[in-house]
C-alpha cells in the first residue's frame, strides 16, 4: 500500500506549516533599532528646521523694525558756537539777533 | 476588511515606517517577518545559509527605509514588494557568501529545544526542495501570493511558476511519503543516494 500523501494532502498542510500561528517568532532587534536611530534622526531634523524658523522669522522681526522705524531727530537745534565771541550761544532758526532783539 | 482596504494601510504602514515610526515598523514586522525568513530561508538552502534568513529580511527592510516616500505610495500590492527586495537581498547575500559555503548544510536542530513539529519538518521538506521550487512554495504558501504575483515577483512567466510548483508538490509528495516504500528516495539529499 502506498504511503505518498495526495496532492490536496500536501498543499493543506503546507498551508498549516506555514500559517502565521505556527511559524516562528523573530525578533528583529537590528530592524528596529534602525527605525528608532531614524526617528531620532528625523526628530532632530525636524528641530533643527523649527529652530531655523524661528531664527529667520526673528531676524525678519528685527529687521523690519529698523527699516520702519524714524529716523532720530534731534530735540534742539545745533548750537554754534563760532558765530561770535562772547555771545551767548545762538541757535539756528532763532533769528530774534536778525532784528536787533537783546 | 478587504484586500484594497488592507493594502492601503499596509501602504501607510511602509510610509511611516519609513518615516522612522516605531509602531508602524514593530506592526509591518510582525505582519510580514516570519513570511519573509520563510522564503528567505528557501532562498539561502541552497548554499546551506538558513540561519541568516532573518538577517538578509533585516537588510532587505532596512533597504526599504532608504525608498523614498512617493515611490513608496505607488506600490500596488505590499506583499510582493517586500518579497521582491527580500529576494534581492538575498541573492545579494548569496553571491557574498558563496566562497564561504563550499558543501550544503541541511537544516540541523542545533539550537531547538526537543524534536521538530511536523509543521518544521515539512517547512525544511520545502527548504530541501530545489531553490527555484522552494521559492514557488514559500511564495505561494508563506507569502499567500497569487500565481501572477508569483510570476511577477520572480521575473517568470505564469506558466513556469505553475509548473515549478506542481513539480515541487509532486517531490513533496515523495518526500513525505511513508517510510513503507523505502526504494523511492525522492527527497534529494546532496552527496546522499539512497541505497539498498
Amino acid at each position: 500500500m502506498s504511503g505518498k500523501p495526495t496532492q490536496d494532502e500536501i498543499v493543506r498542510q503546507l498551508d498549516s506549516a506555514y500559517d502565521s500561528s505556527r511559524m516562528p517568532t523573530y525578533g528583529g532587534a537590528e530592524f528596529l533599532a534602525e527605525v528608532k536611530a531614524r526617528s531620532l534622526s528625523g526628530w532632530l531634523f525636524r528641530g533643527m528646521v523649527v529652530v531655523g524658523v524661528i531664527l529667520l522669522v526673528l531676524l525678519g522681526v528685527v529687521g523690519y523694525r529698523i527699516a520702519t522705524s524714524p529716523p532720530a531727530m534731534p530735540d534742539e537745534s545745533p548750537a554754534i558756537e563760532d558765530l561770535g565771541s562772547g555771545q551767548t550761544p545762538t541757535r539756528l532758526g532763532d533769528r530774534s539777533w536778525l532784528l536787533g532783539a537783546g | 476588511m478587504s484586500a484594497a482596504v488592507k493594502a492601503i494601510d499596509e501602504r501607510k504602514l511602509l510610509v511611516r515606517m519609513s518615516r522612522g515610526h516605531g509602531p508602524s515598523a514593530r506592526l509591518l514586522w510582525d505582519l510580514y517577518a516570519a513570511r519573509l525568513v520563510a522564503f528567505a530561508r528557501s532562498l539561502l538552502a541552497a548554499q546551506g545559509a538558513q540561519q541568516h534568513a532573518e538577517d538578509v529580511v533585516q537588510i532587505a527592510l532596512c533597504k526599504v527605509m532608504q525608498v523614498p516616500t512617493h515611490r513608496i505610495r505607488k506600490v500596488e500590492a505590499v506583499g510582493p514588494w517586500l518579497f521582491t527586495i527580500v529576494r534581492t537581498s538575498a541573492l545579494n547575500h548569496m553571491r557574498g557568501e558563496r566562497r564561504e559555503m563550499k558543501r550544503r548544510v541541511h537544516a540541523v536542530p542545533g539550537t531547538d529545544l526537543g524534536p521538530p513539529s511536523s509543521f518544521e519538518l515539512l517547512r525544511r521538506a520545502v527548504e530541501d526542495l530545489p531553490s527555484d521550487e522552494a521559492e514557488v512554495v514559500t511564495l505561494r504558501h508563506a507569502g499567500g501570493l497569487t500565481f501572477d504575483q508569483v510570476s511577477e515577483v520572480l521575473a517568470i512567466p505564469r506558466s513556469t511558476a505553475a509548473s515549478r510548483y506542481a513539480r515541487a508538490i509532486e517531490r513533496l509528495r515523495g518526500s513525505l511519503a511513508e517510510p513503507a516504500e523505502p526504494a523511492m528516495p525522492l527527497k534529494f539529499v546532496e552527496g546522499q543516494r539512497h541505497v539498498r
